[in-house]
C-alpha cells in the first residue's frame, strides 16, 4: 500500500514537473515579472541660434522623480512652441506637430516582482533603452521674438485692443523669425489661460485682410500689362455696384494714379482696377500670392482663409474682394504674400522648423528653403515696393516710417466680423499692416493685425507704429540685418 | 545492510541529516521574503529553524541514549497519554493566556520561550500508548474491552480534541498511524471495520459542519474554480513545482516564495523544494523517505521485543503518513490538511517530536538482536 501512494506521488510530480511544466513555468513568469516602461528624455525645442525654447531635465529615478519639460523662457513664442500635457503628449504648436519626433522611443525593463507588487532585479531582468527624441531647430529668433512681444503688449495696452498677432519674416527664404500673439500663456501652466490665448492665431484665426489686400489687384493689371505706375484710374466718392450697394471713398479723388491708389488707399480707383483685370485675372492673382490655400507651414490647425472662386461670385464681389472685403486670410498668408513682394516676386512657403536633430546630434532632416510659384515678375515686385514705400512716405502708413531706413507697406482697417451674430459690427474694427524693410532689398517683412482696439483704430494709427517699433527692436537686435538670414542654415 | 548491535543506524541517522540539510537549504531561501516582512531580518526565520534543527538533534542524541524500555519498566506510559491531553486540552480553554491563535485555529501553546504544537506531542503519545498495547500480544489487542476498545478510546478522546481547536489533518494523521498499527499488531478485522463504519461518518458529519473543512473539500474537488480565492495556494504551489521542471532554478532561486505561495516555508515547503531543485529534488527527498521508510521497517524487524517492534512500526508511520498528507495536499492530491513535512517544514513540535522519534529508532535498532523477524508488512 506503501508502494501503491508512493507511486501516485511520483506520478504526480512527474505530471506537475515535467508534463505541465511548460505552462506552469509561463504563468510563474507572467506573475513574476513586470515590464516597466523606460522613458524617453524628450527633445529640446531651440530657436535658430540653439538657444533652448523648451527642454526637459532627466528625472532622477531614485528619488522617483519623473523628467519636467521646462520652457526656459517663459511665455516666449508659447504659441508656437505649445506644451505638452501631464501625460506627456504634446499640445499645440511644435509639441504637438513634432510630438513623435520630440517624444522618440520609450524602452521597456522587464523586472522581478513579488506577490506585494516589490521590484527588484532579478537575473532575468532585461532592458530595452529608450531612443531619446530629437531636437528640432527653429527658424523663430529668440531675441526678436522677445521684441515682438514686448511691443505687441505694448500695442495692446495703449490701443485698448482684445489681442493683438504679429509675424515677422525674412521674405529670402520664407523664415518665420518671429510670430506671436498676445496676450500669451504661460506654458508650464497652461489651464491658467483661455484657449485664445493658447492658439497660435497667426495660422488658425482669419480676418478680412482690407486694404492691405489692394496690392492683389494693382499687382494683377501691372504684371498683365493693363496699367503702369502712372497710369490714370477715375475715382469717385461714391461708386454704384451690382444690386444697388455703393462704394464709398472718404472724399472725391478725381484721377489718381495707381501709385496714389496705393498710398491715399482709394478704394473705387481698386474697384477700377479690378474691373480692367476681370474676375479670373483678379482670382488667379490672389489665388497665386497664396491666399485661400494653407501655407504648408508644419502645425496643425491652420486655416486657409475663404478666397471664393468667381463662379461663387456676386455682381459685387469684383469690387469689394479688391478692397480686401468678402475674402479672409491669416496673419501668415498676408505675410507670406507680401514676402512674395519682398521676394522679387517669388512667394516662398514659409518655413519655422529648420532642422531636426538626433539625441546624439546628428541631422537627420533639413528642411531647404522652398520657393512655390513666381507670383509676378521682379520688375513689377520693385514697382510695387516702390509704390508701397510711398505709402509709408506720405500715404496711409507714415507711423511707420523708420529715420534711415526705407520702409515698403501697406495698412488695412477691416469691419470687425462678429462670429457669434454672424455680422459685422459697425463699431468694431481690425486694425493691419504690413510692411518689409529695407525697401530696396527687404530682409525683414512684417504683419501686424490689432483685434478690436478702442475707437475707429485705423491700421495706419494702431497697426503700423507697432510694426515699426517691433522692426526697430528688429534691426537693433540684428544690427547688420543681413545675418538674418544666416547663410549657414540655407 | 547489517548493523551491528549497540552501534544503532547509521543509514537512517545519515539520510534523515540530509532530509534536514534539503529542509534547512529550502527554509532559508523560502522564509528569506517573509522573515523581512515579519521581523526586518532575513535571516531571522531561518536561524530560529536551525536552532528547532539542533535541539531536535540533541533530543534524538539523548532518546537514542536512553533504553527506550524504561518508558515500559517506569510506567510512564499513563504520564505521557494524560500530559498529551491535557495539553491538548488547555488549547480548548478559552482565552487561555498560553494559547496561541493562527488563521483561526488555536492550536498552539506559548511555554516558556517556545510555542508547541500539542497536537505532534500526542501523535507521538498515541504511538507510544498503541505500541505499549500491542506489546502485550495480539491476545491484548483481540481482545475489544481490555484493547482494541481502549485504543479507540485513546484515539477518540484525541480526534474530539483536535476536532475542537480544528485541527482535521492531525486527526486524519491520528487514525492513519493507529489502523497501520493495530492492523500490523493483529486486530480483529471486525473490529476495524466496525469502528470504521462507525467513527468515519461521526467524523464527516462534524467536518461538514465547519465552513473551513468544506471550503477545503470543494476546492480540492474544482481547484481551477477560484484561482485567485481558495484555489490560490493550490495554484500556487503547483506553479512553484512547474516552474521547476525537472532540474530546478537552483538553490536560493524560488521565485514563489516572495509571497506568492503562502505557507511556503512550512506546510509548502516541499513545492519550493520541487521549485529550486526540480523533479530531481522532489523524486529525491521521495527515495530519502523511502529510505527511512525501508530502515524503519527493518529496525522494527530486528526489534529484541514487542514493544520495540511496534513502536518503531509507529514512529515509521508517524513519518510515512504524514510525509505522504503533505505531498498529497501539496501536489493537490489531497485537501488542504495543515501539516507539515518531517524534517523539512520550518515549525519546532514536529521537527522535535519527528527527531525525538527517529531517536527512539536509533535506540531500538542499537538494542536490537541484529537478527530480523517476520513482520507482516
Amino acid at each position: 500500500m506503501a508502494m501503491a501512494m508512493a507511486s501516485l506521488v511520483a506520478a504526480r510530480l512527474v505530471q506537475v514537473q515535467v508534463v505541465q511544466a511548460g505552462t506552469l513555468r509561463e504563468e510563474a513568469v507572467n506573475q513574476q515579472q513586470r515590464t516597466l516602461p523606460l522613458p524617453a528624455l524628450r527633445g529640446a525645442i531651440l530657436d535658430r541660434q540653439d538657444r533652448p525654447l523648451a527642454m526637459t531635465v532627466p528625472g532622477d529615478r531614485r528619488a522617483k522623480e519623473a523628467a519636467r519639460r521646462i520652457y526656459p523662457r517663459k511665455r516666449l513664442a508659447s504659441q508656437v512652441i505649445g506644451f505638452v500635457s501631464p501625460d506627456g503628449i504634446g499640445q499645440g504648436g511644435t509639441e504637438r506637430a513634432l510630438d513623435a519626433v520630440l517624444h522618440g522611443r520609450d524602452g521597456t525593463r522587464h523586472v522581478g516582482a513579488n506577490a506585494k507588487g516589490y521590484l527588484a532585479t532579478t537575473p532575468d531582468s532585461h532592458t530595452r533603452p529608450p531612443e531619446d527624441g530629437s531636437n528640432v531647430v527653429l527658424s523663430l529668433d529668440a531675441t526678436t521674438q522677445s521684441v515682438l512681444e514686448r511691443e505687441l503688449q505694448r500695442c495692446v495696452e495703449t490701443s485698448g485692443a482684445r489681442a493683438a498677432t504679429a509675424v515677422l519674416m525674412d521674405p529670402r527664404t520664407g523664415d518665420i523669425v518671429a510670430m506671436s500673439t498676445y496676450p500669451s500663456y504661460d506654458p508650464m501652466d497652461p489651464t491658467a489661460s483661455p484657449m485664445e490665448a493658447r492658439r497660435l492665431r497667426a495660422i488658425t484665426d482669419v480676418n478680412e485682410p482690407g486694404s492691405t489686400f489692394k496690392v492683389v489687384a494693382v499687382a494683377a493689371c501691372l504684371e498683365e500689362g493693363l496699367v503702369d505706375s502712372e497710369t490714370l484710374v477715375e475715382s469717385c466718392e461714391e461708386l454704384e455696384l451690382a444690386g444697388g450697394h455703393v462704394l464709398h471713398d472718404d472724399e472725391d479723388f478725381g484721377w489718381v494714379t495707381v501709385e496714389e491708389t496705393l498710398t491715399l488707399s482709394v478704394n473705387t480707383a481698386t474697384a477700377q482696377l479690378a474691373r480692367k483685370a476681370g474676375p479670373s485675372v483678379l482670382f488667379d492673382y490672389a489665388r497665386a500670392f497664396g491666399f485661400g490655400c494653407v501655407t504648408g507651414i508644419e502645425l496643425a490647425g491652420e486655416a486657409s482663409g475663404i478666397l471664393r472662386r468667381p463662379a461663387h461670385w456676386s455682381g459685387r464681389s469684383l469690387e469689394t474682394i479688391a478692397i480686401g472685403q468678402e475674402v479672409s486670410v491669416t496673419p501668415l498668408q498676408l505675410a507670406s504674400a507680401y514676402a512674395a513682394i519682398a521676394n522679387d516676386g517669388v512667394l516662398m512657403r514659409p518655413r519655422l522648423i529648420v532642422e531636426i536633430r538626433d539625441a546624439r546630434g546628428r541631422v537627420t532632416r533639413s528642411v531647404r528653403p522652398h520657393a512655390v510659384r513666381r507670383v509676378v515678375s521682379r520688375e513689377t515686385a520693385r514697382s510695387l515696393r516702390h509704390m508701397l514705400t510711398r505709402v509709408v512716405e506720405e500715404g496711409t502708413g507714415t507711423e511707420a516710417q523708420i529715420p534711415g531706413i526705407s520702409v515698403a507697406g501697406k495698412t488695412g482697417t477691416a469691419q470687425w466680423f462678429d462670429q457669434k451674430r454672424h455680422r459685422y459690427d459697425p463699431n468694431r474694427h481690425v486694425a493691419t499692416f504690413a510692411g518689409m524693410v529695407p525697401a530696396e532689398e527687404p530682409v525683414l517683412v512684417g504683419v501686424v493685425v490689432v483685434d478690436r482696439p478702442d475707437g475707429i483704430g485705423y491700421g495706419g494709427q494702431v497697426a503700423a507704429p507697432c510694426f515699426r517699433r517691433i522692426v526697430e527692436g528688429a534691426l537693433l537686435a540684428n544690427p547688420e540685418p543681413t545675418i538674418l538670414a544666416l547663410n549657414t542654415l540655407n | 545492510m547489517n548493523t551491528r548491535e549497540g552501534r544503532g543506524d547509521r543509514i537512517l541517522l545519515l539520510t534523515v541529516l540530509v532530509l534536514l540539510g534539503l529542509g534547512s537549504a529550502t527554509v532559508f531561501s523560502s522564509s528569506t521574503s517573509v522573515s523581512t516582512e515579519f521581523y526586518g531580518s532575513s535571516t531571522h526565520m531561518f536561524v530560529n529553524h536551525l536552532s528547532k534543527v539542533l535541539f531536535g538533534l540533541i533530543l534524538l542524541l539523548v532518546c537514542s541514549r536512553i533504553d527506550y524500555k524504561l518508558v515500559l519498566r517506569r510506567k510512564l506510559v499513563p504520564p505521557i497519554v494524560c500530559g498529551a491531553m491535557v495539553l491538548l486540552a488547555l488549547t480548548l480553554v478559552p482565552d487561555f493566556p498560553w494559547a496561541v491563535t493562527v488563521k483561526g485555529a488555536t492550536r498552539w501553546l506559548r511555554v516558556g520561550f517556545m510555542v508547541i504544537q500539542p497536537a505532534e506531542i500526542a501523535k507521538l503519545a498515541l504511538v507510544i500508548y498503541v505500541a505499549s498495547i500491542l506489546a502485550q500480544g495480539e491476545g491484548r489487542i483481540r481482545d475489544y474491552k481490555r484493547g482494541f476498545g481502549r485504543v479507540l478510546t485513546v484515539l477518540g478522546i484525541f480526534a474530539v480534541f483536535l476536532m475542537l481547536q480544528p485541527n482535521f489533518g492531525n486527526v486524519l494523521s491520528l487514525t492513519l498511524i493507529t489502523v497501520i498499527m493495530v492492523f500490523l499488531g493483529g486486530a480483529r478485522l471486525a473490529h476495524l471495520a466496525g469502528s470504521g463504519m462507525g467513527v468515519v461518518p461521526a467524523i464527516g458529519l462534524v467536518a461538514v459542519q465547519k465552513p473551513h473543512v468544506m471550503a477545503r473539500l470543494n476546492t480540492y474537488l474544482d481547484p481551477g474554480a477560484d484561482p485567485h480565492g481558495a484555489g490560490f495556494q493550490l495554484h500556487q504551489s503547483l506553479v512553484a513545482l512547474g516552474s521547476g521542471g525537472f532540474f530546478g532554478l537552483g538553490p536560493g532561486s524560488s521565485r514563489q516564495s516572495e509571497f506568492f505561495l503562502p505557507d511556503c516555508h512550512t506546510d509548502f515547503v516541499f513545492a519550493v523544494l520541487g521549485e529550486e531543485f526540480g523533479l530531481l529534488g522532489t523524486l529525491g527527498v521521495m527515495v530519502l523517505f523511502g529510505v527511512v521508510l525501508w530502515r524503519g521497517i527493518v529496525i522494527s524487524r530486528r526489534a529484541k521485543d514487542l514493544f520495540g517492534r511496534y513502536l518503531a512500526i509507529g514512529i515509521t508511520a508517524m513519518i510515512g503518513v504524514v510525509a505522504f498528507l503533505n505531498m498529497a495536499v501539496v501536489l493537490g492530491l489531497a485537501p488542504t490538511t495543515g501539516l507539515p513535512l518531517p524534517f523539512l517544514s520550518y515549525g519546532g513540535s514536529a521537527m522535535l517530536v519527528n527527531l525525538g522519534g527517529i531517536g527512539i529508532l536509533l535506540s531500538i535498532a542499537s538494542r536490537s538482536s541484529g537478527k530480523q523477524r517476520r513482520v507482516v508488512v
